[in-house]
């Protein structure tokens, strides 16, 4: 210890001695994050499909779409909209679910397009195991079950409160329709619940570049969409500057009715949702 | 992070920061510029430009700064390839890709350092942040990022650089490579014209994706630590 301080004194008087002297240092921070930029509204329409290995076998791109949403962000202003559409919504003489089997991914968002007036610029699709991946990947979603959920067809055993939720009982949370107040019409605004806690979980990651590039790669690796992979990055820093509380989700409700051949439909009370997007009117 | 297809690996490192290098860095912070001077070559330390006329005009106009050596001390590739969840076989991360991409980015970061940190004629200028930028980063640029960069009025006599060394992690699709991100590190001393010394550093992250004019940075999370200017 004595020699140490020796030492510590030693080389103060060295630098005493050559008069050296040594300016403060100020620290600077430069964070840059230019966020995917096109005038007016982007939009993108949501897919699950129900088709995907291991789970069922076939085409993913041409399964029945389990949820659809249409996701509207305001670039300038970073306020976003999420209109969650029931699946059994009647569009264009069909039900909505069987629209991705009918058209593939394309054909449905020019349909949903039309149906709502609004202008879709990229679809994005997962399937039932990419959305375990994903989950898995972000080390679970925090989800607050807002009611008792308990399904043995969906697997969900859930009591309310906000819980860790790993991939599969992210599934069950979203394939749950029997144990959710308003069954299809539950089921669809908990699809948006899930995104908007994810949301808010990968927020974080917009200032760590390595952890923002592993996340990207994460929803590249569990999604079909045609964005060019030159605009994920951008889009997931635009995604990722929204604060949560200008996220407007509306989960849009209908009538209940009976098409031709049996099969229950929902007639869409969309309300004023889609005439606000076609207005350029999104967040809270 | 989890995901099919072994999404990411590790690629051998490239380079190691020389232990001499650092050694220096450490003598630079602690302020004798002579000592760091000797130390890394880089002309005659004070006490000899008092003794020697000829060694006094060295230090009126001092030696050019020495490149920054950035060593790539490991490479991580993270996969995008989506194949799996519709099926199918995917194509495998091109590890040479992988490194072409890290190189270019690389090179890009290394001038950047060189330009702003040390080149007499353009150090803390706004020319080479320019030139590092995408345009859409260029266009989301604030004074603040700018001074976090390394953008400053200084009366600055010369620089002397010290190691710096990255990691990088590449995303790659296949046989194509999307974004370079650069964690780094560059160690200098800054001396001003009055002669106090100060050791001086920029650390961060950088995001690199290939443009019209190269591999340019995307993103930037970067602190720079520079004297602070005389009132």
């Amino acid at each position: 210890m004595r020699r140490l301080l020796a030492l510590v004194a030693l080389v103060g008087c060295v630098l005493g001695l050559l008069g050296v002297a040594a300016a403060a240092t100020v620290a600077h921070r430069a964070s840059v994050h230019p966020g995917h930029a096109q005038d007016g509204l982007l939009t993108v329409l949501a897919i699950g499909s129900d088709i995907g290995p291991p789970h069922r076998t076939g085409d993913a791109l041409r399964g029945r779409a389990d949820g659809v949403h249409l996701i509207a962000v305001d670039p300038a202003t970073r306020r976003a909209t999420v209109v969650n559409i029931p699946r059994d919504t009647l569009v264009a003489g069909h039900k909505l679910t069987d629209l991705l089997f009918l058209q593939g991914p394309d054909g449905l968002a020019a349909t949903m397009a039309d149906f709502t007036g609004v202008r879709v610029d990229y679809w994005a699709l997962m399937t039932f195991r990419s959305i375990e991946n994903v989950v898995d990947g972000l080390g679970g979603v925090v989800v607050d079950v807002e009611q008792p959920m308990r399904d043995p067809k969906s697997g969900s055993d859930f009591a309310p409160g906000p819980q860790r939720l790993a991939g599969h009982q992210a599934l069950s949370y979203l394939r749950d329709r029997s144990s959710v107040p308003g069954g299809d019409f539950g089921r669809t605004r908990n699809h948006g619940n899930l995104l908007r806690f994810a949301h808010a979980q990968v927020r974080g990651d917009l200032t760590d570049l390595p952890q923002l590039g592993r996340t990207v790669a994460l929803f590249s690796r569990n999604t079909v969409t045609n964005i060019p992979p030159s605009e994920l990055l951008p889009l997931a820093r635009l995604a990722l500057q929204i604060e949560p509380a200008d996220i407007r989700q509306t989960a849009l409700q209908g009538t209940l009715g009976t098409a031709a051949g049996g099969a229950s439909i929902v007639h869409l009370h969309a309300g004023d949702a889609f005439d606000r997007i076609r207005a350029g009117q999104v967040g809270p | 992070m989890t995901g099919p297809g072994a999404p990411s690996a590790t690629l051998p490192r490239v380079r190691g920061a020389p232990l001499r290098a650092f050694v220096v860095a450490v003598l630079c912070t602690a302020a004798l510029p002579g000592c760091t001077a000797a130390a890394q070559d880089d002309g005659p330390s004070p006490d000899q430009a008092e003794a020697d006329p000829s060694a006094a005009d060295a230090r009126a106009t001092p030696p050019p700064a020495r490149p920054f050596e950035l060593t790539v001390e490991r490479i991580t590739v993270v996969g995008m390839d989506n194949a799996a969840i519709l099926g199918r076989r995917g194509t495998p991360a091109a590890s040479a890709v992988a490194e072409q991409a890290v190189a270019a980015a690389r090179d890009v970061l290394a001038a950047f350092l060189d330009a702003q940190l040390a080149a007499e004629d353009t150090r803390f200028s706004a020319g080479p942040i320019d030139h590092l930028l995408s345009p859409r980063a260029r266009a989301a640029l604030t004074d603040e990022d700018r001074a976090g960069l390394g953008q400053a009025a200084l009366p600055v006599g010369r620089t002397i650089t010290g190691p710096a060394s990255t990691v990088a992690q590449v995303l790659v699709d296949g046989d194509r490579a999307h974004a370079v991100t650069l964690s780094y590190n560059a160690l200098l001393t800054v001396v001003l014209e009055d002669g106090t010394s100060s050791p001086a550093k920029q650390s961060g992250a950088m995001t690199f994706v290939p443009t019209d004019e190269g591999w340019r940075a995307d993103a930037v999370e970067v602190t720079t630590d520079l004297p602070e200017a005389s009132p």
